[in-house]
Formats: structure tokens, C-alpha cells, sequence
């Protein structure tokens, strides 16, 4: 299968009173379709700043980040402007809804940005929030939604345009356990009917067993990796395995 | 959605972030429009009011233009700071640095626009207002409301508009230059807490101590007049940054006034927020004390020149297009006479002529009439085609001649 995302040999350092490489030689592929879960120690760095570098809001003081054969770092602003509305799609954690808009208006951002037709715009918002159940509350105010649909509302935003790669910081971060569940369900259901290649950091178990795959980042480094298998609930287990190991061995 | 739709739905569904900005930009436009007003008078490019006094007006308007600059410059980096992240989602969201550039030229070319109306329309009022207590101070019949087109041109094409335009450019640039990580995170940056210097806040008192200090006990002239503007701009600015923090912070260690009631509420936030609105407050100050100082001086200057260089302890001056002269002056003849004071008139033609920009106009008058109102001053015979000039009662001593004036009289 053909690689959605390669890293190859990426490093960060933050320059500033102190210096502080936050990632050493990260390398790695994410196949088309895959389901790729980035875990870590929560406060120990690395899982936000690596997933700021692919989303390319961020810039890797060395190394090189390849989505769909393309190196974002490399691109002229324009171009880069056309690369993120084409290639990427965001999910985070404190949502980035834009507040001056309604939920429609706010997932038909992306398609407006590229100035696609309003027709079918009509289309594809209608269908896309059918899917994830959002569509009853379409011309409401993002203030007037719950966190769980809030999330829903920046899914809706971030697939609306069919991405290769979506990318999610900790999108269960700041929702209870039962929006948390919908949330992942909702990502899991996307990922299995549309084959939308996903790559979520988050430091909540429960919320990395829906993928196909964790790695682990200690200290800025690759720890280990861990598949799963058919079992969810096994592959939990083996999360916090993991987890337990790289607290118990380091903390 | 189109993208114009969208630019314009940001505005009306957050016009709160968008007033402060616009209303900020409006006062502005307010104050340079309405020296602009005064300055294009048309009663004023005819005499009246002397060319220095004019020119004073014109040196307040250049400051009042310096510091507009400033002003909606800042208005706008603090508008544009409140929404960082609202670009940084946008930027994310794959809007290209084109589409940014448009969406922020259209918003400050609109806000431009309204807060231009809005202050040539409150300039107007402020101006009629300082026409009205403006004549009241100097005793002249009140300036009339005109059309103002020459003022209108230059605040809004020579000045505001261009302005907007630039500035909204400029901000790009800061936008631009900016990673996006930085920009989603803009608006929940924490602030650190205000840090007065206490140096500096004493050196802010002695500024503003001594400039008002020299301004109530020394004498005015041109050098103590720089030294004082000096002290106080630099004094003013220190005591908003950093004296007005440091007495807030000298409260919040007098831990028994600082945690009783709503003292620890107000004291801690008034610290952030006059650190925030420091250079605001002093642009404003320094806006208005131009403003106020400008009509003061115009005032005190149209009352000393009037006393001063007057021959007489009266003037009546008619100009030949009067018609009502005769009417006029006896009237005045029968308020002498009721009042029982004794006078004496003399009477006598002249010509009014300008002597250069920088100067206010000359009445000049035949030597024979010269001679009968100023037999002390023994002026030497004139030739033919010659004149001469006197400075006026305060300085009869010193008379000069020259050929400045070259009228052949009748």
C-alpha cells in the first residue's frame, strides 16, 4: 500500500533561554487508510509538537515530512495555502470553531476558502452531517452546542474536502467520557467507510484503543509501537501496558 | 458562503470586537477635522485672525496628524491581536495569503469608511461648538459653518484613507511573518504580570513635577516653552506606564487596604489593564492637551495682539465696503456722550496691505495723516515713491525705515 505520510529522521529544537530539542530523529509511515494513534507521557514533550510539523503549522529544524509525495516545509505560502486545503484535515482539542459563524457555516469553510460551488457545497454538507449526526443543528451558533457537538462539528469541517491525511490534537481532550466515546466512534466510522487515513495524538487510552496502531514518544523519542489486534479491549490492555512501562521505567 | 459573504458575516456577528476600533479611529478623524475646519476658514484667509496665530493652528494639526497615526496604528495592532487565532484557524483551514490580505483590507477599508463619516460628522459638531466659544473668548462675531471641501479632501484623501489602507497592509506583514502555531495560540497568550520600574516612575514624577512647575513659575518664552512640552510628554508617558502601576502595586503590598472587599478585585485588574492602555492614554492625553492648548494660546494671542498694538485706547475700523460707517459711529459718538467721557477722534484713510505670508497685513497711510496722528515721531521727509513703518505704540522708540512699502499716495 502506498505511504499517505512518511517522517524520515525529524528533529525540533526550540531555541530560546533555554534550548530544548523536543524531537530527536522521529521516523516514520502511515499507509493509506491506516489509523494511527501518537501517545506519550501527557506533559513530557513531543506528541503536540510532532503532530504541529506534519500539520505544518510548525517548522522541523531538520528533517522531512512527505504527505501524498509532497513535502509541505518545502512550499511557497500560496502553494501551501492550496496543499492544506487539499491534502489536510484538523481536529483539536480546544475545536477552533470560528465563533461569528453557524455550525453549516462553519463546515463549509474549507470548500468556500477554495471557492467550490454553492450547489454543491449544499451537497456535501448535507451528506457529510448526516453521517455524524449533526444535521438538526445546522444554523445554530457555536455557543449554543455542547463540547461532543462542537468536536462533531470540527469532524465535519476538517473531512468535508476528503483529505488524504486527517490530523487530530487530543480531540477528546476537553469532553466528558460519554461525548469522548461519540467522538472516537465517530472518527473510527469515518476512518472504516471512507478510508480516510487519521493520525490523532492523544494521552487518553480509551481514545487510542479505536486505532490500528499507537506509538509511543518518550522524551521527544520513539519509543515503541503496539498493533491491534481484533480485540479492542486486548488492545487496551496492552496501551496501558505500555504506558505503565514508560511511567514506571522513566518516572 | 461566498467569500465576501463571509468577510462581511465577521463583521456584523462580532461588532463588539469592531466598535472599540472603530470608535478609537472616529475620534480621531473627529480632531484633525475639526483643525483642518478652522485652518480652511474661509473668513480666516482673509486677515482677521493673524498669520502666526495660523500657523500655530497648523503646527497643532501636524502633531494631531503625527499622533492620529499612532493612534489608529495602535488601535489596530490591539484589534488585530484580539484576533490572531481567528487567522491562525483561517490560515489552517487553507486560506491562502491572498485571501487573508483581502479579507483584512476589506474590513479595515469598511471600518475605515464608517469611522471617517462618523468623525467628519462629529468634527462638524465639535467644530461649530469651538467656532461659537471660540468668538465668545476673543469677542469676534462667531466663524460661520461653511462648506468645508478643502478640509474634507485632506482628511479623508491626503490623510485617513491612505492611512487605513497602509495600515492594514502593515499588519499583514506582522501576520505574515508569523508561524501559525504562534497565531492559534495569539489570543490566550498569558500576560505577565506588570513590572513598574521604580527609577522610572520617579523620573516621571520629576518630569511632570518640573513641567508644570516651570509652567505656573517661569516666564514663557520660546526655550521654556520646548523644555516644558518635553517634560511633560516624557512625564505624562512614564506616569501612565509606569507611575500609575507602581502606586497600584504599592497598594496591592498594603495587604490591609488590598484584601478587603472588592479593593483585591479592582486593584489587580486596574494593573492590567492600565499596563495594557498605557500608550492609548497617552496619546489621547497629548491629542487633547494639543487641542485645548492650541485654542487657549489662539485665544490669549488674539486679546494681547489687540491691546498691544493698538495706538488709541479705542479703534474703530471700517473697511469701505461698510455701509452702515456713518450709523455706526454715531452710535458710538452717543454712548461717549451718555456716559459723559471725554474723547477725542481723529479720523483718517488707509490701506490695507499685506507684507508677505508670514506676516499679518499693514494699514498704510499718506504721510500727511501720519504726521497729525504722530507729531513725536519727527520722521525724516520722504520722497517720492518712499514709505515708512512704524512698529506700533509699544515700540515707538525704535522706528525703522524701509523700503518695504512702495505706495504713492494721492
Amino acid at each position: 500500500m502506498a505511504d499517505v505520510l512518511q517522517v524520515q529522521d525529524l528533529n525540533k529544537i526550540y531555541d530560546g533561554k533555554a534550548t530544548f530539542q523536543a524531537l530527536t530523529n522521529i521516523t516514520f509511515n502511515v499507509d493509506k487508510g491506516e489509523f494511527i494513534g501518537v501517545m506519550g507521557p501527557s506533559g513530557s514533550g513531543g506528541k503536540t509538537t510532532l503532530l504541529n510539523l506534519i500539520s505544518t503549522i510548525d517548522r522541523p529544524t531538520s528533517g522531512q515530512v512527505i504527505v501524498n509525495g509532497q513535502e509541505p516545509h518545502k512550499l511557497k505560502k500560496g502553494k501551501l495555502a492550496e496543499f492544506r486545503r487539499k491534502e489536510l484535515g484538523f481536529v483539536f482539542q480546544d475545536f477552533n470553531l470560528l465563533d461569528t459563524l453557524t455550525v453549516e457555516e462553519n463546515i463549509m469553510l474549507p470548500l468556500t476558502l477554495e471557492r467550490v460551488d454553492s450547489g454543491e457545497i449544499d451537497k456535501k454538507v448535507q451528506a457529510f452531517t448526516q453521517k455524524l449526526g449533526i444535521d438538526s443543528i445546522l444554523n445554530k451558533r457555536t455557543y449554543e452546542i455542547s463540547g461532543g457537538q462542537k468536536q462533531r462539528t470540527a469532524i465535519a469541517r476538517a473531512i468535508i474536502h476528503q483529505p488524504s491525511l486527517l490530523l487530530a490534537d487530543e480531540p477528546t481532550g476537553n469532553l466528558d467520557s460519554k461525548s469522548s466515546k461519540d467522538v472516537m466512534q465517530t472518527l473510527q466510522m469515518i476512518n472504516e467507510k471512507d478510508k480516510t487515513t487519521m493520525l490523532m495524538v492523544t494521552h487518553d487510552p480509551s481514545a487510542a484503543s479505536y486505532c490500528d496502531r499507537v506509538i509511543f514518544i518518550k522524551d521527544g523519542k520513539l519509543y515503541n509501537e503496539v498493533f491491534k489486534g481484533t480485540n479492542q479491549k486486548v488492545f487496551f490492555q496492552q496501551i496501558l501496558d505500555v504506558l505503565s512501562m514508560l511511567g514506571g521505567r522513566f518516572g | 458562503m461566498t467569500f465576501p459573504q463571509f468577510a462581511y458575516k465577521n463583521i456584523t456577528r462580532n461588532l463588539r470586537a469592531y466598535l472599540a476600533f472603530y470608535l478609537s479611529s472616529s475620534f480621531a478623524v473627529m480632531i484633525f477635522f475639526m483643525f483642518a475646519m478652522f485652518i480652511f476658514h474661509p473668513a480666516l484667509e482673509t486677515g482677521y485672525m493673524n498669520n502666526i496665530a495660523k500657523k500655530g493652528m497648523v503646527f497643532a494639526e501636524w502633531v494631531i496628524f503625527v499622533f492620529s497615526i499612532l493612534f489608529v496604528l495602535y488601535s489596530v495592532s490591539a484589534f488585530l491581536k484580539t484576533r490572531k487565532s481567528e487567522f491562525g484557524i483561517l490560515t489552517i483551514q487553507g486560506a491562502s495569503p491572498k485571501q487573508l490580505r483581502l479579507l483584512i483590507t476589506l474590513e479595515n477599508v469598511f471600518i475605515g469608511l464608517a469611522s471617517i463619516v462618523t468623525g467628519i460628522i462629529g468634527g462638524t459638531v465639535l467644530a461649530k461648538l469651538f467656532f461659537t466659544a471660540g468668538s465668545y473668548i476673543v469677542e469676534m462675531e462667531p466663524l460661520e459653518l461653511y462648506f468645508p471641501l478643502k478640509a474634507l479632501g485632506i482628511t479623508i484623501g491626503g490623510v485617513f484613507l491612505p492611512l487605513f489602507v497602509l495600515i492594514s497592509q502593515f499588519t499583514l506583514f506582522i501576520i505574515h511573518s508569523e508561524e501559525v502555531v504562534s497565531l492559534l495560540k495569539g489570543s490566550v497568550k498569558p500576560k505577565r504580570e506588570p513590572k513598574p520600574s521604580i527609577p522610572f516612575s520617579i523620573l516621571g514624577m520629576m518630569f511632570l513635577g518640573g513641567g508644570f512647575g516651570l509652567a505656573l513659575f517661569a516666564g514663557i518664552d520660546i526655550g521654556s516653552a520646548v523644555i516644558i512640552t518635553v517634560c511633560t510628554v516624557i512625564g505624562t508617558y512614564l506616569f501612565y506606564s509606569q507611575l500609575s502601576v507602581w502606586v497600584l502595586k504599592l497598594l496591592k503590598r498594603n495587604k490591609k487596604f488590598y484584601r478587603k472587599g472588592t479593593n483585591l478585585l479592582w486593584i489587580s485588574d486596574l494593573m492590567y489593564r492600565v499596563k495594557d492602555n498605557a500608550r492609548l492614554f497617552f496619546i489621547v492625553s497629548i491629542v487633547s492637551a494639543v487641542a485645548f492648548t492650541a485654542t487657549g494660546t489662539l485665544a490669549t494671542y488674539k486679546s494681547m495682539f489687540t491691546t498691544e498694538d493698538s495706538l488709541y485706547e479705542m479703534e474703530f475700523l471700517s473697511y469701505s465696503s461698510n455701509k452702515d460707517e456713518n450709523e455706526q459711529l454715531t452710535y458710538i459718538q452717543q454712548q461717549f456722550e451718555q456716559k459723559n467721557i471725554d474723547y477725542e477722534q481723529s479720523k483718517f484713510k488707509a490701506i490695507e496691505t499685506g507684507q508677505g505670508s508670514s506676516n499679518y497685513p499693514v494699514l498704510v497711510l499718506s504721510y500727511k495723516d501720519g504726521m497729525k496722528i504722530l507729531p513725536e515721531l519727527k520722521t525724516p521727509k520722504l520722497e517720492e515713491g518712499k514709505g515708512g513703518f512704524t512698529l506700533g505704540k509699544q515700540n515707538e522708540k525704535d522706528i525703522q525705515y524701509s523700503k518695504i512699502i512702495r505706495q504713492t499716495y494721492n
